[in-house]
């Protein structure tokens, strides 16, 4: 494993990344780390990441992080939740990665639209910054609105306004909502 | 609270990490969270420290020389 300490949950998502990309998985890097590749980088305890997989193979990928030698744990969304399940993946210095399975909502393509970012000798997949402001309007808590806003603050004019409707439709009105008052907001016309 | 001066500062702080790469930016990403912790970690440091039960604690000294 890379991690050496705490505060290295960055590194031991290139450790997850490996296993899954070895399996054949999809996966987009999303949360905090690709706010920081989109937008204004900031601090955080975990790193997150969305996965292309069907619930019914979670619990042998989870068998499969054991077997690696990393702790993990599980967990259902309820019924009514947006996340229908999401496997923790842990070190002993506390580190952790959480992936996100079955974001409802979520394109698929939005894996084929992330892009490819260089880190530590490894490419990461990142979610696109189209996805990124529509699953974090779709979030809507108050970081998650912060994290949207820095990236339309800084990159607006060049967003695919059309894509990004499309996205926001996807995630329900709410989230349609959102988005318009930031691009009224922000976005020079 | 809504202030242009601060929305100004935000905007000229979001232009300077534009300049930097996306790779430079999950470095920072990296060294900011390894920070946090060291930083969360001195403060835990420090008030395990302010326990009045402890008197050698470098706060309840620093208390003490103030009276």
């Amino acid at each position: 494993m890379r991690t050496r300490g705490p505060g290295e949950s960055a590194l031991l998502l290139l450790d997850v990344v490996g296993l899954i990309t070895a399996q054949g998985i999809e996966y987009a890097v999303v949360g905090a780390m690709a706010a920081s590749v989109h937008g204004a980088v900031r601090a955080s305890v975990d790193a997150d990441a969305v996965l292309s997989l069907a619930i019914s193979r979670l619990r042998a990928l989870e068998r499969d992080f054991v077997t690696a030698g990393f702790h993990t744990e599980s967990r259902r969304g309820d019924p009514d939740d947006p996340i229908a399940a999401m496997l923790v993946v842990k070190d002993e210095h506390s580190n952790r990665v959480d992936l996100i399975v079955g974001l409802r909502g979520l394109e698929v393509e939005a894996f084929s639209r992330a892009i490819h970012v260089p880190f530590q000798g490894v490419t990461l997949r990142v979610v696109g910054r189209e996805d990124f402001v529509a699953m974090k309007l779709f979030a809507g808590g108050p970081q998650d609105i912060v994290d949207a806003t820095s990236v339309v603050r800084l990159v607006g004019n060049e967003l695919d306004l059309e894509l990004l409707r499309r996205l926001a439709q996807r995630y329900g009105r709410t989230t349609v909502k959102a988005l318009e008052i930031l691009i009224a907001e922000i976005v020079v016309k | 609270m809504k202030s242009k001066l601060a929305t100004a500062a935000k905007i000229e702080l979001l232009a300077i990490t534009q300049r930097l790469t996306a790779e430079e930016r999950l470095n920072a990403f990296l060294a900011h969270s390894r920070l946090m912790v060291e930083l969360e970690m001195a403060g835990r440091k420090l008030r395990e420290s302010a326990n009045p039960a402890d008197d050698s604690s470098p706060l309840s000294a620093w208390t003490r020389s103030l009276s």
